[in-house]
């Protein structure tokens, strides 16, 4: 019996049509349908993951020091393990969507910033820096989103955290990150 | 295709129906093939996004005196020529190319330093789309979707800053409209410096939406 370009199966004119026909078109048309399911929750559950520092983090001023995350909220893929707390290991090839929210909950009064990171391999891709005063009080919340491109697996992402001024400072943070393409 | 039979209503199916019952198979697979087919065809550009990204390769220096003309009047510059990695849509640096319809999320990261900046200047990062009209461009009329971030220098010594900015560009697919990324630094006694790779421009497909 001919076939289409998914595999559903047909009987021609000449063909007997009996049951094992029916049934054929029928087991054919059904396995080209979850072939287009089995796409389809690939699409829908794209690799994800969303880890937090809860605890708050004291970062020494002057010093370039990895965020640690403590909470896993969410890992589809397998970007965290506890062993490691400071890396996203990126689960397949592909471009992923990066984005981190911090915030300062005690820093220095003085003039203040916080340089924020993302780094690939140890190497920065993007960067934030922002005062963050308590005294002008400015603001605390800091945010940096970031295409990472035809990426590959097994690279590892970090967020560093740098204060400049007057002494140390501590921020919590919600970190995200999504795979969007493949390639 | 069927046949009466005796006085109660009862059909049944002849043997010139048989031929009518593969068409009507070979119809029904053909169409669910294609159907499946077209579906198939929008996961997978679901799942492999546009994306395109440049990211300087020379060090640009920027003032406040000359460079570009930006929107609202604003001098500085822009990366213009860089290294670009991208999916389906050109690996070139864009400039007369019309963007697919849809809504893109645009970002832009960079990192400088700035000697002895006065104290309280600001620096500017922008990105927006860019519009060409009969193959011309005019800054100052024709960015879109212009979003912008600003920083305030302590001032004093020399000093390190990174900015970074993001937001939606709508492509409405008629107008040749390309992603642009801006940074102006409004003082006059001192100059930026951007070192080659640390200014990133990113577009993201997010969906065709509906665009107005």
């Amino acid at each position: 019996m001919p076939t289409t370009s998914l595999g559903i199966t047909y009987p021609c004119s000449t063909d007997l049509i009996n049951l094992a026909t029916l049934q054929s078109f029928a087991n054919s048309t059904d396995t080209a349908i979850n072939s287009a399911n089995q796409l389809g929750n690939l699409a829908r559950l794209a690799n994800f993951a969303r880890v937090r520092n809860v605890l708050g983090q004291t970062f020494a001023v002057a010093v370039s020091t990895p965020t640690t995350y403590d909470t896993e909220a969410f890992d589809r893929g397998g970007f965290f393990t506890s062993g490691a707390p400071t890396l996203l290991t990126l689960p397949a090839n592909g471009t992923y969507l990066y984005t981190t929210h911090v915030v300062v909950q005690s820093n220095p009064a003085t003039y203040t910033s916080l340089r924020l990171a993302v780094l690939v391999n140890g190497v920065e891709f993007a960067y934030h820096k922002e005062q963050c005063n308590t005294s002008p009080n400015v603001s605390r919340d800091f945010g940096l989103s970031v295409l990472l491109p035809a990426r590959v697996a097994g690279d590892v992402v970090t967020l560093n955290q740098l204060f400049t001024g007057a002494g140390n400072g501590t921020t919590t943070m919600n970190t995200s990150i999504i795979q969007v393409a493949n390639v | 295709m069927t046949t009466n039979i005796g006085t109660h209503g009862l059909t049944c199916m002849d043997g010139s129906d048989y031929a009518a019952i593969s068409l009507w198979m070979q119809a029904n697979a053909q169409a669910t093939d294609a159907a499946l087919v077209g579906i198939r065809q929008s996961l997978s550009t679901f799942m492999d996004r546009p994306y395109w990204q440049a990211t300087n390769i020379n060090v640009i220096n920027v003032d406040s005196v000359s460079g570009t003309i930006g929107p609202n009047g604003a001098v500085g510059e822009t990366i213009g020529g860089g290294t670009v990695v991208s999916n389906e849509i050109p690996s070139s640096f864009l400039t007369q190319y019309r963007l697919p319809k849809g809504v893109y999320l645009l970002q832009s990261s960079v990192n400088y330093t700035v000697a002895t900046p006065n104290n309280n200047t600001t620096r500017t990062l922008m990105v927006y789309g860019m519009d060409s009209i009969n193959g011309l461009e005019s800054s100052q009329f024709t960015n879109r979707n212009l979003y912008q971030v600003r920083t305030l220098e302590a001032g004093g010594a020399g000093n390190s800053g990174a900015m970074s900015v993001q937001g939606l560009l709508f492509a409405d697919g008629v107008h040749t409209r390309r992603p642009e990324s801006f940074f102006t630094h409004q003082n006059t006694s001192s100059q930026i410096v951007i070192a080659a790779g640390a200014w990133r421009m990113s577009l993201l497909f997010l969906g065709s939406g509906l665009v107005i």
